[in-house]
């Protein structure tokens, strides 16, 4: 449905992140950015597909609950792309919406109403280039082979 | 840097110079003066209501902050979605649940009964207003208390608690999650009989808001040890949210930890996991239904088809 591919970006981070050695094996470099609780993997041809089912708060890609990466040619060489699937940006996008309307049938709520209506809307917005920006410096660093972010360690 | 040891966890106090060493020592107490005093005095066209609210919202971003200037544990540190997740329980606080509260909580019950009984208490406003505040604070605190205990003791009242206590990382805004039924019951309390100041109610309220932050707050602080024996701390609280059984039913005041000395539910120590049984977090939705699972399984069980007993007899 073209409707529904023309404002999935609403819940959907897409990039790419180029390799610079052609020969890597892309998806083991990956590998241990999917070794957390509740991920499971899915490989295809050329494709990885992850899953999420309730990740843990430090999980690197904790927002996302799906994404699919796959290696691609392009006219500058072999790349990395991905698609991930966030509904934590979905329902913030969709927040403000219900805060609103309360601010407009409640009069009581008027003030605190709108103003969550506008805290949703303000962190929708920095949502949507803060994880976009950390999944790809997630993606970067570790194909690069100079991650040191992996997952916070919880002491024992 | 002297360490010393609590519940197996090596205690470190507050890393960083003089100056962030002296703010984050008697933070705690400079806002508690500084809200008796603004409170006392601001004149009445500014101590409101609406300046409360602000004043929370602006007292918890502040705290948000000290969480990263001096923060307790990286593995309890706010991200995006956690982030999100939280501020959409704080909406529902100042919103649905504080509407309730007000239509169909302790507000209007009180006001019913006064009514009805013609009850007036007008002789409330006329002690000190730090008195009327503290009188506010301990009769919401003793009854927040056993509403809290009876919450860890009675599994009717569990199933609305026990969404809280499946967070699995503190933060300044974490005492607003939790299944609203709770929200709305720990909000209950008969300190409204008395006809205190409204300005004495703001102080109590910002005092109660305060601390509240501060235990679920992931800073850490040089808490001096008088203030550890009269009040709540981060410290007393992770303890109450660790995943084990016996230390998570200790220190259940809100404000005062000295009601649990008294009642003998005290614990200084601290817990560096927290969460439930596995540790592993609820989502908004799951954290709206948890009270309503055992009627979801009964419901299900009713529905579900029965096999004919003949069969399973012959079976």
């Amino acid at each position: 449905m073209s409707w529904l591919r023309a404002i999935d970006w609403i819940w959907h981070v897409r990039g790419s992140v180029p390799l610079s050695d052609p020969y890597q094996n892309a998806f083991e470099a990956l590998e241990p950015v999917f070794e957390e609780r509740g991920t499971t993997l899915e490989h295809g041809a050329g494709t990885l597909t992850f899953h999420k089912d309730n990740p843990d708060s430090q999980d690197k890609l904790a927002s996302f609950e799906r994404g699919t990466l796959q290696i691609v040619e392009t006219d500058t060489g072999s790349a990395l792309r991905y698609d991930l699937t966030s509904h934590p940006l979905l329902w913030c996008f969709v927040a403000p919406a219900p805060f609103a309307a309360l601010a407009y049938a409640a009069q009581p709520m008027r003030i605190p109403g709108y103003v969550f209506a506008g805290i949703f809307a303000a962190l929708y917005i920095a949502g949507r280039f803060i994880e976009q920006r950390n999944a790809h410096k997630l993606f970067r660093d570790r194909l690069a082979g100079t991650s040191t972010d992996s997952a916070e360690a919880v002491p024992a | 840097m002297d360490a010393a040891v609590s519940n197996g966890v090596e205690v470190v106090g507050v890393q960083g110079g003089p100056v962030k060493r002296f703010i984050f020592t008697h933070f705690q107490p400079a806002v508690l003066v500084a809200m008796i005093l603004f409170w006392t005095f601001a004149p009445d066209s500014i101590a409101k209501a609406s300046v409360a609210i602000g004043i929370g919202i602006v007292f918890k971003i502040a705290l948000l902050g000290m969480e990263r200037i001096s923060e307790r544990h990286a593995h309890w540190r706010l991200t995006w979605k956690e982030l999100a997740s939280d501020l959409f329980y704080v909406g529902m606080s100042y919103t649905l649940i504080k509407y309730a509260g007000k239509h169909f909580g302790d507000d209007a019950i009180i006001d019913a009964i006064k009514h009805y009984f013609h009850l007036k208490t007008a002789w409330a406003a006329q002690i000190p207003i730090l008195f009327q505040a503290l009188a506010i604070l301990l009769i919401f605190d003793f009854g927040q208390y056993w509403m809290h205990r009876g919450m860890h003791n009675w599994k009717p009242l569990w199933l609305t608690h026990a969404p809280h206590h499946h967070i699995t990382q503190l933060n300044a805004l974490k005492g607003s999650v939790g299944n609203p039924i709770e929200l709305f019951l720990i909000g209950l309390g008969i300190g409204g009989f008395f006809d205190f100041l409204p300005r004495a109610a703001l102080l109590a309220g910002g005092i109660g808001m305060a601390i509240g932050a501060y235990t679920h707050a992931n800073i850490r602080f040089n808490t001096p040890r008088w203030w550890s024996y009269l009040f709540n701390t981060v410290e007393h609280h992770s303890l109450h949210h660790s995943p084990d059984y016996d230390s998570s039913r200790t220190n259940y005041a809100n404000t005062f930890i000295f009601i649990d000395r008294i009642f003998g539910t005290a614990r200084d120590s601290e817990a560096v996991h927290v969460g439930l049984d596995d540790c592993r977090r609820l989502g908004i939705k799951e954290q709206m239904v948890y009270p309503f699972q055992p009627l979801v399984g009964w419901a299900k069980r009713l529905r579900a088809p029965r096999l004919p007993e003949a069969a399973v007899a012959a079976e």
